[in-house]
């Protein structure tokens, strides 16, 4: 037996996709691991330059702002009102309104002016109401060395809470003395308002560690450490105070105010990046690792398709083969039955012919030679008698009887010389009743002279319509008839029944007599077999009768009755004129 | 000497007739039979004649009837015709004690020879049957047989025939009744009435 493919492979087929399974979660994992990686550092990237761009951005606005209240102080000390009002260390309406005015303009948080003794001599303020930032305290702008200079530090004011940049200026008179100081005050929410929007942590940081500035309420007015954490040695990473984990970004210092701006985002931030590249990437491995493993499977199913199509086929292909090896074993067989039964056949008729030869050729010479035994002793009385010279007068009917025997030997040739020749006619319509009666009258002599009455039954007044030939089925009934009444003389009862009948395909002529019945009845067709004494019959009127019955499409059947005798049916095909 | 009876059987009456008519040209007694039926009455063991018979007939056939001759008397010549040659049949013929067979068409000589001779050795051969038949009724009755009437005879012969029997088997009644095909109580009877004492055989 052939080992089917087919079974194996699908084996190692399920091994395969359970070795494909875990694989497939190992690359998804690598793949979600890359992946990850990829986002981190796409997201480092991202986060470092959106940061330097906005460091960029709000360093720039911030020395902006700075720049613009720088000259104020300046323009201010050297203003004559402002001179004028210190020397005279007395305010004035003309001062207030220049304070006032310059408040307005430029947007600062307060402006105030200062004695050289460090009494508040005017203010002006952004809040009409509110109170003046004199009480932040302004310093003397004066140094050491009596260099004016402008001096510039973060201060927070006591009675708002405001966290203030301050800008001050000495006056002096135009003996050069220091008459007083004016200081200009610019609120940091003012550069807040613009990182407020911002997702990330953006804080001005002063020079000593304090955190002026922020978005981040938490961190301001605290000294906060930043620390470079350096992680992976990666530049603008860092720790932020107690700020809690790690921070990216970058920071600026300025030339201007000495602060440093920082832009930052947490660490974390680039978590998202991470889930963002690991599933994506994942789904794009899983994509692609399921479409092969689909394109795979597919290719697998196909070619266990193709595998299991193969094995059927060779599968049938074997029955074919076998069941074909089988049916030529069993034709030969049936070859080999055939001949032998042709043989035995052809070696049974060879039989049977020289079987039936043999029959016919000790009928014929008896039949021949029995005539003319009788010849002889018929001459040779006459020879005597003509020697005798005497009386002569039987010599006439002796010489009768001698030309009856020649005929008879005649007749005899004459038998065989039908019985060779096939019966050759036209088959018409013929009325089997009328047949049955006009043979009935050419018989009617010798069924009288012996003994033999017929009775002719017939249920229809007009027979049946038959396909035969008149005179053809005249003799085959005479045949019978006459069969019938041999039997009949010789039997107690010397009857003969004739019924003509009408079934369903055929008509019927069955002829029945009393005598001893058929001894052989299976022979009783065959040529030359005959029951009758010698002379009476070679045995070739049935056999000749059934040949002319089948010419016409019917048969003749033989049977001996119960009751004794036997019974001949002719049966032939019915041919009703078409009405 | 007394004429030629023969016993002519066959079926086929041209055969027959022309043949008998020949044959009492000849002065022969002829009896002619169809079948072996009509035959079968006129065959005795004391036929003088005889039997010429076809062998082909319906019925019962020729060697049928010569088997018949034969049961009845075992010397009764029969002559066979036959229509064609059969060895076998032949055989069969000349073994069962056929005279000859001739086969038809014979010539009317050489049947009439045949039917001579055959008659010839049959009137002899009953004649010396009856000598040896007379001489043995003599040696056992002491008479000659025309002495004494046919009765007596019978009686005499009786009484010999179960004596014999009686002798060869040592007083065995059993025997004897199967010897003689007689039933007990016949024996017993014949026994009693011609004196015979079957104790004195044993």
């Amino acid at each position: 037996m052939k080992q089917r493919p087919g079974a194996e492979s699908s084996v190692r087929s399920d091994k395969t996709i359970a070795l494909n399974f875990t694989r497939a979660i190992v690359i998804v994992l690598t793949a979600a691991l890359a992946g990850g990686t990829a986002g981190l550092i796409k997201g480092y990237a991202d986060v470092t330059r959106n940061a330097e761009l906005k460091l960029g951005l709000f360093a720039q606005q911030t020395e902006g702002l700075l720049a613009k209240y720088r000259h104020i102080p300046l323009f201010l000390a050297s203003h004559p009102t402002v001179v004028t009002a210190t020397i005279k260390e007395t305010g004035s309406v003309e001062l207030d309104d220049l304070l006032q005015q310059t408040v307005i303009a430029t947007n600062a948080f307060g402006i105030v002016l200062l004695l050289e003794d460090g009494k508040p001599l005017a203010h002006a303020s952004r809040r009409i109401s509110g109170p003046a930032p004199s009480e932040a305290g302004a310093e003397k702008a004066i140094g050491s060395s009596g260099i004016l200079a402008l001096k510039r530090r973060f201060t927070l004011d006591r009675r708002s809470g405001k966290r203030l940049y301050e800008f001050a200026f000495g006056i002096r008179d135009v003996e050069k003395a220091e008459t007083g100081t004016v200081a200009v005050y610019v609120d940091l929410e003012d550069f807040e308002i613009g990182w407020r929007s911002q997702s990330e942590l953006i804080f001005l940081q002063a020079d000593d560690g304090t955190v002026v500035a922020s978005n981040e309420a938490g961190l301001l007015m605290k000294k906060t450490p930043v620390q470079d954490a350096a992680i992976l040695s990666l530049p603008g990473t860092y720790r932020i105070g107690d700020l809690p984990g790690f921070w990216l970004g970058t920071n600026k210092q300025s030339f201007v105010t000495g602060t440093r701006l920082y832009v930052l985002s947490p660490a974390s931030s680039l978590f998202n990046y991470f889930v963002f590249g690991a599933v994506s990437i994942a789904a794009i491995a899983a994509l692609f690792f399921t479409t092969f493993r689909y394109l795979q499977i597919r290719r697998h199913l196909i070619l266990r398709r193709l595998d299991e199509e193969q094995s059927a086929k060779e599968l049938l292909e074997q029955a074919v083969q076998e069941r074909t090896r089988s049916l030529r074993a069993e034709m030969a067989q049936r070859k080999d039955a055939q001949d032998r039964m042709r043989r035995l056949q052809a070696e049974l008729a060879e039989g049977e012919k020289l079987r039936a030869l043999g029959e016919m050729s000790v009928t014929i010479s008896h039949e021949i030679n029995q005539p003319l035994f009788a010849l002889e002793a018929l001459v040779d009385t006459i020879r005597v008698d003509l020697a005798a010279d005497n009386d002569r007068s039987h010599i006439g009917p002796e010489i009768d009887r001698l030309s009856q025997i020649v005929d008879r030997i005649g007749d005899v040739v004459r038998n065989l010389r039908d019985f060779a020749r096939d019966p050759e006619f036209e088959v018409e319509q013929v009325n089997l009743l009328q047949s049955v009666r006009d043979s009935i009258e050419l018989l009617a002599i010798r069924l009288s002279r012996d003994g033999v009455e017929v009775d002719l039954k017939s249920r229809e007044e007009e027979g049946p319509m038959v396909a035969a030939e008149t005179v053809r089925l005249q003799q085959v009934i005479v045949n019978l008839m006459s069969n019938a009444a041999d039997a009949a003389k010789t039997a107690r009862c010397p009857r003969v029944i004739v019924e003509v009948a009408r079934e369903e395909q055929e008509a019927t002529v069955a002829v029945r007599d009393f005598g001893a019945g058929i001894e052989r009845i299976e022979k009783i067709f065959d040529p030359f077999y005959t029951t009758k004494p010698t002379g009476e019959g070679m045995g070739l009127g049935l056999s000749i009768s059934a040949r002319i019955a089948a010419v016409f499409g019917g048969r003749i059947t033989a049977a001996n009755c119960s009751g004794g005798g036997a019974e001949f049916t002719l049966h032939l095909p019915l041919r009703e004129p078409e009405s | 000497m007394t004429g030629v009876r023969v016993l002519l059987v066959d079926d086929d009456r041209d055969v027959r007739e022309t043949v008998a008519s020949r044959l009492r040209q000849e002065q022969f007694e002829v009896i002619s039979c169809t079948y072996f039926i009509e035959a079968a009455d006129h065959l005795h063991v004391h036929f003088e004649g005889v039997v010429v018979s076809d062998f082909r007939m319906p019925g019962k056939d020729g060697l049928w009837l010569l088997n018949h001759c034969r049961s009845v008397d075992p010397e009764l010549p029969v002559i066979m015709l036959t229509g064609y040659a059969d060895r076998r049949f032949i055989i069969d013929a000349i073994s069962l004690g056929a005279v000859t067979v001739l086969e038809k068409p014979c010539s009317m000589k050489t049947l009439i020879a045949e039917i001579r001779a055959a008659n010839d050795r049959r009137l002899s051969r009953l004649e010396a049957r009856s000598r040896r038949a007379k001489r043995q009724l003599r040696s056992w009755i002491g008479k000659t047989p025309e002495d004494v009437s046919l009765s007596v005879q019978m009686q005499m012969i009786e009484k010999t025939l179960i004596e014999k029997s009686l002798k060869r088997h040592g007083g065995d009644i059993a025997n004897v009744m199967k010897e003689l095909n007689l039933s007990k109580s016949t024996l017993y009877e014949r026994m009693r009435r011609a004196g015979i004492d079957p104790k004195k055989f044993r």
